[in-house]
């Protein structure tokens, strides 16, 4: 099996608090895969790991078979990153923020400028060459994340909550450059809380909850799999997901000072 | 209720903030910091009460107008100008905050002037009026009641016109550029205000005159004397003085017109806010859409061209470049420096006529000067990630050494420091003539071993403490413990580096000094590189304390 991300025994501490406990994740290459789970679940923590932004406290994560603390340049050579934050430098325009990424990534001027020109047509910001990124909105902000994380050909692509705070038809543009590069052999590797847009996109999902994966596999297999009754309908993938980790607080979803007010 | 709230909420932020000051170095210096604000207030009191005291001691009313004026017009400065200059208009409690919740208009401009009487840019100054009213009627018998009332009014008018000017400052300063511009424009005003009088003192010595009005013509100082009266720091100072002629007349109507002063502050203040909330400014959306222009399509390549660096060094030190040249403080150290050298120079030269330490005096002032040059950019070194914001992730994540992220950030504030330096070198030579080729040497030299200094300090300074900035403010002071690192530098500057230049001028080898700075530098240089690989590790280790403190 060819795999493009692996961790064994990934596990993250602050302080007291384990974010990430004994994370154990085998993706391959070419594939969509969502990474989903519920707020404070470790998602963020578990991308900042793989992508070199935090250290592990314990166990080991590679990237293409290469170790993301011991071999850290070369991981970070084959992968490209949209955080959950814009990582943006924002006293530079969107094309010299592009170019400081290629270069990084050690491109050729030609085919950074070439890159650019086309990438900032595509997410529509074509016309705000000179405009510094801090007086950028935070849609745009967001396209030029994305496109920096796809200008030097990443074999393996973390997207942290891409499609937060941008338009309808940018979303779509996006979408449609993520099935390009899967596509092409890339791996994508997607955190959302934007269940339906997993749902279309990922042929892999893993669900994480207090740290710990409690579902990973094939997002056709999950959703068919379960307690199921044969021939029952399979299940969506925001059932799949309430039922992992909704537990008991979905049935308290009421307040009592309105429920009084109704009955009143 | 919401007032009991806001006090609430202030007090906890105040209390967390006590506690996330967590380290034992950054509490010693914040209690150091805060024992030179209280000296510099004990000393401002000390004095303005002395000048008010003798002023009432004197049988001669003319004494105590000037003394009730200086000190009036220094409370007045300390109260309304200080804080707007400096802090850029910038309120204790912005009201962006409170838009949140159900409160009209007029209420949260309540809310925001009632915050500020309790903010500590008037909390320095109350105690300065406090002390000059307590030592008036203790010691020169100044009467009890009436004084107290002015200072309350006064104080009150103060606070409500600080508060009304900020409101209309940060109006006026919503757009970013405009913002920067003003800064720019408002502190190199200051700084150049700031030296006049000795540029004026030369002016009037070389002109063999020795008092400002002989200079001045006559209708200036009348027409601003009249209008000046008509401030709040006039009319508090002739309400005090006609109080102790047991005249209350005049001291009365002076004090009707500072409550009057009081009531338009208030409008104005008033009008100002519920005008920007009207349009919506302050709610915090879509920032402001800057046009256009043709300022950045320019691509400055500089180093781009430098070969002999790693592409990666390169790119680094080109963006650091860019944002020293975009930085307020950046292009406020551009337009001062040349200002600074000529100043300075003037004003030193003047006072130097012999020669000191083995130096003559183009010579000693010279070297002096670029040494001072050299720690300009000493924030830029010491706290070197403060404007990086969430950007500085994109280093994390990029397949870079963290020893060449290193590097490239220290080239470009080299090269900065190159283009100060040359302009040092410009402007004192205008003042001069051109220089001798020691002196010349010598301060080159002094200036490059000066900012490698500096330069391997704050490579393990800025990860260890990283304060995050705005890059628009003109502030750009480092973190705590990084103030005593400059001071340490500073020492180091003066004792080694201006030892190398004075020891061999003293023992009569002048000529000896360059090479001796030579070798220093070749010393540093050695120290540099074998430090950059631990440099560029410890920046590694830090980067997730570095992360979350810019993030913050």
């Amino acid at each position: 099996m060819n795999l493009a991300i692996e961790t064994r025994g990934l596990r993250r501490t602050f302080g007291e608090v384990v974010a990430v406990d004994g994370l154990d994740l085998e993706v391959e290459v070419g594939t969509f895969f969502g990474f989903l789970g519920p707020n404070g679940a470790g998602k963020s923590t578990t991308i900042k790991m793989l992508t070199g932004l935090l250290g592990p406290s314990d166990g080991t994560a590679r990237i293409l078979g290469h170790d993301v603390v011991r071999e850290a340049v070369q991981a970070k050579r084959r992968m490209g990153v949209v955080p959950e934050e814009t990582a943006l430098f924002e006293r530079l325009t969107g094309p010299e923020y592009l170019r400081f990424v290629g270069r990084m990534y050690g491109m050729s001027r030609e085919v950074i400028d070439a890159r650019s020109a086309e990438l900032l047509d595509l997410m529509g910001l074509e016309g705000d060459t000179a405009k510094l990124i801090v007086d950028y909105s935070h849609g745009m902000r967001k396209k030029l994340s994305i496109s920096a994380a796809v200008i030097h050909e990443p074999r393996v692509l973390f997207l942290d909550e891409p499609f937060e705070g941008i338009d309808a038809v940018s979303s779509q543009l996006v979408r449609s450059v993520l099935n390009q590069l899967v596509a092409s052999g890339v791996t994508v590797f997607l955190t959302s809380h934007i269940l339906e847009i997993v749902e279309k996109l990922c042929t892999h999902v893993a669900i994480i909850h207090e740290g710990r994966l409690v579902a990973a596999g094939p997002l056709e297999s999950l959703r068919g799999g379960g307690e199921r009754e044969p021939g029952a309908a399979t299940q969506t993938l925001e059932q799949l997901f309430l039922s992992m980790v909704g537990g008991g607080r979905l049935e308290r979803g009421r307040l009592s000072w309105l429920e009084e007010r109704s009955l009143g | 209720m919401r007032v009991r709230a806001l006090i609430w909420l202030r007090s906890r932020m105040w209390w967390h903030g006590l506690r996330s000051r967590s380290t034992a170095a950054d509490t010693a210096v914040g209690f150091i910091l805060t024992l030179l604000a209280a000296l510099v207030s004990i000393s401002l009191a000390s004095v303005l009460s002395l000048i008010t005291v003798v002023g009432l001691s004197d049988d001669s009313r003319e004494p105590l107008r000037i003394a009730l004026t200086i000190v009036c017009w220094m409370v007045g400065f300390l109260a309304v100008v200080v804080p707007v200059v400096f802090g850029l208009g910038q309120t204790s409690l912005p009201l962006r905050r409170l838009l949140v919740f159900p409160i009209s208009r007029g209420g949260l401009y309540r809310i925001s002037l009632a915050a500020s009487f309790a903010s500590g840019v008037h909390i320095f100054w109350y105690p300065v009026l406090g002390a000059i009213v307590i030592a008036a009627v203790t010691l020169a018998d100044a009467p009890v009641l009436p004084w107290f009332t002015v200072a309350a009014v006064f104080a009150l008018c103060m606070v409500i016109w600080c508060h009304a000017v900020q409101q209309l400052v940060q109006r006026m300063l919503q757009k970013r550029r405009v913002r920067e511009l003003a800064a720019l424009l408002g502190l190199v005003v200051v700084v150049i205000a700031s030296m006049l009088p000795a540029m004026y003192q030369e002016r009037a010595e070389q002109l063999g005159k020795e008092w400002f009005g002989e200079l001045v013509p006559r209708p200036v100082t009348f027409i601003a004397g009249r209008a000046a009266s008509v401030f709040p720091p006039s009319l508090a100072a002739r309400a005090f003085e006609s109080f102790v002629d047991g005249d209350p007349g005049p001291g009365v109507g002076s004090l009707g017109w500072l409550v009057l002063w009081a009531g338009v502050g208030l409008v104005v203040g008033g009008s100002v806010v519920r005008l920007t909330l009207l349009e919506g400014d302050v709610t915090g959306g879509p920032r402001s859409a800057a046009k256009p222009s043709n300022e950045h399509r320019q691509r400055p390549r500089g180093f781009d061209r430098l070969t002999v660096l790693p592409p990666e060094v390169q790119v680094v030190a080109s963006k650091e470049l860019r944002y020293l040249l975009r930085s307020t403080v950046g292009k406020f150290n551009l337009v001062i420096m040349p200002v600074f050298v000529i100043i300075m120079t003037l004003i030193v030269a003047r006072d130097l006529e012999h020669s000191f330490l083995g130096l003559d005096r183009t010579s000693l002032v010279f070297v002096g000067l670029m040494i001072y040059a050299s720690m300009f950019s000493n924030n830029f070194l010491f706290n070197a990630y403060a404007w990086e914001a969430a950007g500085v992730q994109s280093y994390f994540l990029s397949p870079v050494e963290p020893a060449r992220i290193v590097l490239g950030k220290n080239v470009g504030v080299w090269f900065y420091n190159a283009i100060l330096g040359l302009e040092a070198i410009a402007a004192f030579c205008l003042i001069s003539g051109p220089l001798p080729v020691t002196a010349l040497a010598g301060g080159c030299l002094a200036f490059v071993a000066a900012v490698l200094l500096a330069t391997i300090v704050g490579n393990f300074l800025s990860p260890a403490m990283p304060v995050p900035r705005d890059i628009s403010s003109i502030t750009n002071s480092p973190s705590q413990t990084a103030v005593l690192a400059s001071f340490g530098v500073l020492i180091i500057n003066a004792l080694v580096i201006g030892g190398c230049i004075a020891v061999p001028s003293v023992l009569g080898f002048g000529w000896l000094g360059p090479l001796v700075l030579i070798v220093l530098i070749v010393i540093e240089i050695a120290v540099y590189s074998v430090i950059l690989q631990a440099a560029g590790r410890f920046l590694a280790s830090r980067r997730e304390s570095l992360i979350e403190a810019l993030q913050a």
